[in-house]
Protein backbone atom coordinates (compact mmCIF):
# COMPACT_ATOMS: atom_id res chain seq x y z
CA UNK A 1 0.00 0.00 0.00
CA UNK A 2 1.86 3.06 -0.60
CA UNK A 3 0.51 5.24 2.82
CA UNK A 4 3.31 4.82 4.94
CA UNK A 5 2.14 4.92 8.72
CA UNK A 6 5.31 7.02 10.58
CA UNK A 7 4.00 6.53 13.70
CA UNK A 8 7.29 4.81 15.16
CA UNK A 9 9.20 7.37 13.98
CA UNK A 10 6.69 9.96 15.79
CA UNK A 11 6.58 7.78 18.99
CA UNK A 12 10.77 7.66 18.70
CA UNK A 13 11.26 11.41 18.44
CA UNK A 14 8.49 12.35 21.60
CA UNK A 15 10.52 9.23 23.78
CA UNK A 16 6.69 7.75 24.41
CA UNK A 17 6.21 3.69 24.31
CA UNK A 18 3.48 2.24 22.88
CA UNK A 19 1.90 0.96 26.03
CA UNK A 20 1.94 4.34 27.14
CA UNK A 21 0.51 6.03 24.11
CA UNK A 22 -1.94 3.34 23.55
CA UNK A 23 -3.41 3.85 27.60
CA UNK A 24 -3.25 7.92 26.32
CA UNK A 25 -5.66 7.79 23.21
CA UNK A 26 -7.78 4.88 25.06
CA UNK A 27 -7.04 1.86 22.30
CA UNK A 28 -5.42 -1.68 23.18
CA UNK A 29 -1.83 -2.19 22.88
CA UNK A 30 -2.69 -5.01 20.12
CA UNK A 31 -4.51 -2.50 18.08
CA UNK A 32 -1.84 0.84 18.42
CA UNK A 33 0.93 -2.09 17.04
CA UNK A 34 -1.19 -3.21 14.34
CA UNK A 35 -1.19 0.43 13.39
CA UNK A 36 2.43 1.02 14.00
CA UNK A 37 3.42 -1.85 11.91
CA UNK A 38 1.43 -0.39 9.11
CA UNK A 39 -1.06 -3.93 8.95
CA UNK A 40 -4.23 -1.53 9.44
CA UNK A 41 -6.35 -1.19 6.31
CA UNK A 42 -7.97 2.39 7.92
CA UNK A 43 -7.94 4.91 11.12
CA UNK A 44 -10.67 6.27 12.36
CA UNK A 45 -10.46 10.10 12.75
CA UNK A 46 -11.41 9.70 16.76
CA UNK A 47 -8.08 7.84 16.53
CA UNK A 48 -6.20 10.47 14.32
CA UNK A 49 -7.16 13.19 16.33
CA UNK A 50 -6.06 11.43 20.20
CA UNK A 51 -2.82 9.98 18.74
CA UNK A 52 -1.85 13.78 17.22
CA UNK A 53 -3.18 15.24 20.29
CA UNK A 54 -1.26 12.91 22.67
CA UNK A 55 2.09 13.33 19.75
CA UNK A 56 1.56 17.29 19.32
CA UNK A 57 1.84 16.46 15.91
CA UNK A 58 -0.01 16.84 12.55
CA UNK A 59 -1.78 13.58 10.66
CA UNK A 60 1.01 14.29 8.04
CA UNK A 61 3.99 13.79 10.55
CA UNK A 62 1.68 10.23 10.88
CA UNK A 63 1.07 9.16 7.44
CA UNK A 64 2.74 9.48 4.34
CA UNK A 65 1.88 8.99 0.62
CA UNK A 66 4.57 7.27 -1.94
CA UNK A 67 3.80 6.72 -5.17
CA UNK A 68 4.99 3.39 -6.96
CA UNK A 69 4.99 0.84 -4.01
CA UNK B 1 -17.40 -13.20 29.99
CA UNK B 2 -20.74 -15.06 30.42
CA UNK B 3 -21.18 -16.80 26.95
CA UNK B 4 -24.46 -15.41 24.98
CA UNK B 5 -27.21 -17.81 24.75
CA UNK B 6 -26.57 -18.51 21.54
CA UNK B 7 -23.17 -19.77 22.09
CA UNK B 8 -25.15 -22.32 24.74
CA UNK B 9 -27.39 -23.27 22.83
CA UNK B 10 -24.77 -23.81 20.08
CA UNK B 11 -22.91 -26.33 22.79
CA UNK B 12 -25.85 -28.62 23.55
CA UNK B 13 -26.52 -28.59 19.53
CA UNK B 14 -22.89 -29.77 18.81
CA UNK B 15 -23.50 -32.77 21.63
CA UNK B 16 -26.82 -33.91 19.98
CA UNK B 17 -25.27 -33.58 16.63
CA UNK B 18 -22.08 -35.42 18.12
CA UNK B 19 -24.53 -38.43 19.21
CA UNK B 20 -26.45 -38.67 15.81
CA UNK B 21 -23.10 -38.68 14.10
CA UNK B 22 -21.76 -41.66 16.06
CA UNK B 23 -25.47 -43.34 15.87
CA UNK B 24 -24.96 -42.56 11.80
CA UNK B 25 -21.40 -44.23 11.86
CA UNK B 26 -22.89 -47.19 13.50
CA UNK B 27 -25.69 -47.72 11.50
CA UNK B 28 -23.99 -47.40 8.67
CA UNK B 29 -22.89 -50.86 9.65
CA UNK B 30 -26.26 -52.60 9.14
CA UNK B 31 -27.16 -50.59 6.16
CA UNK B 32 -27.04 -53.83 4.09
CA UNK B 33 -28.75 -55.92 6.54
CA UNK B 34 -31.44 -53.56 7.03
CA UNK B 35 -32.08 -53.97 3.07
CA UNK B 36 -33.04 -57.40 4.13
CA UNK B 37 -35.75 -56.89 6.71
CA UNK B 38 -39.04 -56.31 4.73
CA UNK B 39 -38.14 -60.03 3.26
CA UNK B 40 -38.04 -61.27 6.95
CA UNK B 41 -41.45 -63.02 8.59
CA UNK B 42 -41.24 -60.58 11.62
CA UNK B 43 -39.02 -58.44 14.09
CA UNK B 44 -39.10 -61.48 16.28
CA UNK B 45 -37.58 -63.43 13.32
CA UNK B 46 -35.10 -60.96 12.95
CA UNK B 47 -34.14 -60.45 16.49
CA UNK B 48 -33.79 -64.39 16.90
CA UNK B 49 -32.16 -65.45 13.86
CA UNK B 50 -30.81 -63.26 11.89
CA UNK B 51 -29.70 -60.17 14.35
CA UNK B 52 -25.92 -61.51 14.72
CA UNK B 53 -22.83 -60.12 13.71
CA UNK B 54 -22.07 -62.78 11.13
CA UNK B 55 -25.52 -62.47 10.07
CA UNK B 56 -24.95 -58.52 8.84
CA UNK B 57 -21.49 -59.19 7.82
CA UNK B 58 -22.61 -61.41 5.76
CA UNK B 59 -25.45 -59.14 4.26
CA UNK B 60 -22.77 -56.64 2.69
CA UNK B 61 -22.06 -59.26 0.63
CA UNK B 62 -25.89 -58.12 -1.03
CA UNK B 63 -24.09 -54.53 -2.63
CA UNK B 64 -22.35 -56.92 -5.02
CA UNK B 65 -25.12 -59.32 -5.44
CA UNK B 66 -26.69 -59.51 -9.33
CA UNK B 67 -29.48 -61.65 -8.41
CA UNK B 68 -31.08 -59.00 -6.20
CA UNK B 69 -30.75 -55.73 -7.98
CA UNK B 70 -33.11 -54.31 -6.40
CA UNK B 71 -31.94 -54.99 -3.05
CA UNK B 72 -28.46 -54.05 -4.36
CA UNK B 73 -29.20 -50.62 -5.55
CA UNK B 74 -31.23 -49.84 -2.30
CA UNK B 75 -27.83 -50.92 -0.30
CA UNK B 76 -25.57 -48.39 -2.56
CA UNK B 77 -27.94 -45.75 -2.45
CA UNK B 78 -28.73 -45.95 1.52
CA UNK B 79 -24.87 -46.38 2.13
CA UNK B 80 -24.10 -43.42 -0.08
CA UNK B 81 -26.51 -41.03 1.77
CA UNK B 82 -25.70 -42.83 5.27
CA UNK B 83 -22.00 -41.60 4.23
CA UNK B 84 -22.95 -38.21 2.80
CA UNK B 85 -24.88 -37.59 6.02
CA UNK B 86 -22.03 -38.14 8.34
CA UNK B 87 -20.27 -35.89 6.42
CA UNK B 88 -22.94 -33.36 6.41
CA UNK B 89 -23.58 -33.59 10.39
CA UNK B 90 -19.71 -33.19 10.72
CA UNK B 91 -19.57 -29.60 8.96
CA UNK B 92 -22.24 -28.99 11.40
CA UNK B 93 -20.65 -30.06 14.49
CA UNK B 94 -17.63 -28.14 13.07
CA UNK B 95 -19.46 -24.61 12.38
CA UNK B 96 -21.38 -25.45 15.94
CA UNK B 97 -17.90 -25.99 17.81
CA UNK B 98 -17.21 -22.35 16.34
CA UNK B 99 -20.10 -21.02 17.40
CA UNK B 100 -19.94 -22.55 20.62
CA UNK B 101 -16.77 -20.83 21.04
CA UNK B 102 -18.34 -17.08 19.73
CA UNK B 103 -16.14 -17.38 16.64
CA UNK B 104 -19.22 -16.50 14.94
CA UNK B 105 -17.28 -15.27 11.53
CA UNK B 106 -14.94 -17.29 10.77
CA UNK B 107 -13.73 -18.68 7.12
CA UNK B 108 -13.89 -21.99 8.63
CA UNK B 109 -17.84 -21.91 8.79
CA UNK B 110 -18.33 -20.70 5.54
CA UNK B 111 -15.92 -23.82 4.06
CA UNK B 112 -18.10 -26.42 5.95
CA UNK B 113 -21.57 -25.09 5.11
CA UNK B 114 -19.80 -25.43 1.43
CA UNK B 115 -19.04 -28.96 2.42
CA UNK B 116 -22.36 -29.63 3.16
CA UNK B 117 -23.89 -28.28 0.01
CA UNK B 118 -21.75 -30.40 -2.13
CA UNK B 119 -22.50 -33.94 -0.11
CA UNK B 120 -26.46 -32.54 -0.31
CA UNK B 121 -25.48 -32.84 -4.22
CA UNK B 122 -24.21 -36.21 -3.71
CA UNK B 123 -27.30 -37.48 -2.43
CA UNK B 124 -29.58 -35.54 -4.93
CA UNK B 125 -27.28 -37.34 -7.35
CA UNK B 126 -27.68 -40.91 -5.58
CA UNK B 127 -31.17 -40.90 -5.48
CA UNK B 128 -31.33 -39.27 -9.12
CA UNK B 129 -29.19 -43.12 -10.05
CA UNK B 130 -31.47 -45.22 -8.14
CA UNK B 131 -34.24 -43.81 -9.49
CA UNK B 132 -32.90 -44.22 -13.02
CA UNK B 133 -32.17 -48.12 -11.96
CA UNK B 134 -35.22 -48.46 -10.43
CA UNK B 135 -37.17 -47.17 -13.89
CA UNK B 136 -34.74 -49.57 -15.70
CA UNK B 137 -35.64 -52.85 -13.54
CA UNK B 138 -39.40 -52.24 -13.18
CA UNK B 139 -39.75 -51.25 -16.42
CA UNK B 140 -42.79 -48.82 -15.43
CA UNK B 141 -42.67 -45.43 -14.00
CA UNK B 142 -43.96 -47.00 -10.67
CA UNK B 143 -40.67 -45.29 -9.29
CA UNK B 144 -41.59 -42.06 -9.88
CA UNK B 145 -43.87 -41.84 -6.92
CA UNK B 146 -41.36 -42.94 -4.42
CA UNK B 147 -39.53 -41.17 -1.75
CA UNK B 148 -36.39 -41.25 -3.49
CA UNK B 149 -37.68 -39.06 -6.25
CA UNK B 150 -38.26 -36.94 -3.91
CA UNK B 151 -35.33 -36.94 -2.89
CA UNK B 152 -33.82 -35.56 -5.80
CA UNK B 153 -35.45 -31.50 -6.00
CA UNK B 154 -34.77 -31.71 -1.92
CA UNK B 155 -31.51 -31.90 -2.17
CA UNK B 156 -30.83 -29.93 -4.55
CA UNK B 157 -32.80 -27.03 -3.52
CA UNK B 158 -31.17 -27.84 0.08
CA UNK B 159 -27.36 -27.67 -1.72
CA UNK B 160 -27.81 -24.76 -2.86
CA UNK B 161 -29.34 -23.01 -0.07
CA UNK B 162 -26.01 -24.50 1.80
CA UNK B 163 -23.66 -22.35 -1.28
CA UNK B 164 -25.90 -19.55 -0.62
CA UNK B 165 -25.18 -19.50 3.14
CA UNK B 166 -21.46 -20.34 2.75
CA UNK B 167 -20.86 -17.73 0.25
CA UNK B 168 -22.62 -15.25 3.18
CA UNK B 169 -20.37 -16.97 5.61
CA UNK B 170 -17.09 -16.35 4.05
CA UNK B 171 -18.61 -12.54 3.10
CA UNK B 172 -18.79 -11.65 6.73
CA UNK B 173 -15.38 -13.60 7.51
CA UNK B 174 -14.32 -10.60 5.02
CA UNK B 175 -15.99 -8.09 6.22
CA UNK B 176 -14.66 -9.45 10.35
CA UNK B 177 -10.95 -9.14 8.96
CA UNK B 178 -11.55 -5.69 7.44
CA UNK B 179 -13.54 -4.34 10.15
CA UNK B 180 -10.67 -5.42 13.06
CA UNK B 181 -7.89 -3.93 10.66
CA UNK B 182 -9.83 -0.51 11.38
CA UNK B 183 -8.10 1.36 14.25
Amino acid sequence: MPIIVNLDVVMAKRKIGLNELAGKVDITPANLSVLKTGKARAIRFGTLEAICRELDCQPGDILEFRSGE
Amino acid sequence: MKPANAEKLARVLKWIVTIAFILLLALLFYVPWLTGIRMMLSWTYVIKTQFSFGAVLSAWTVLFDAADPWRTVLAWFLLVCGVCGAVILWQGRIVLSNLAEGRLFARSNGKAVVRAGVFCFIIAAAAAVRLVANLVLSKSAAPLVTYSTFFIPVFVIAGLLLFVAGALFARAAELKEENDLVI
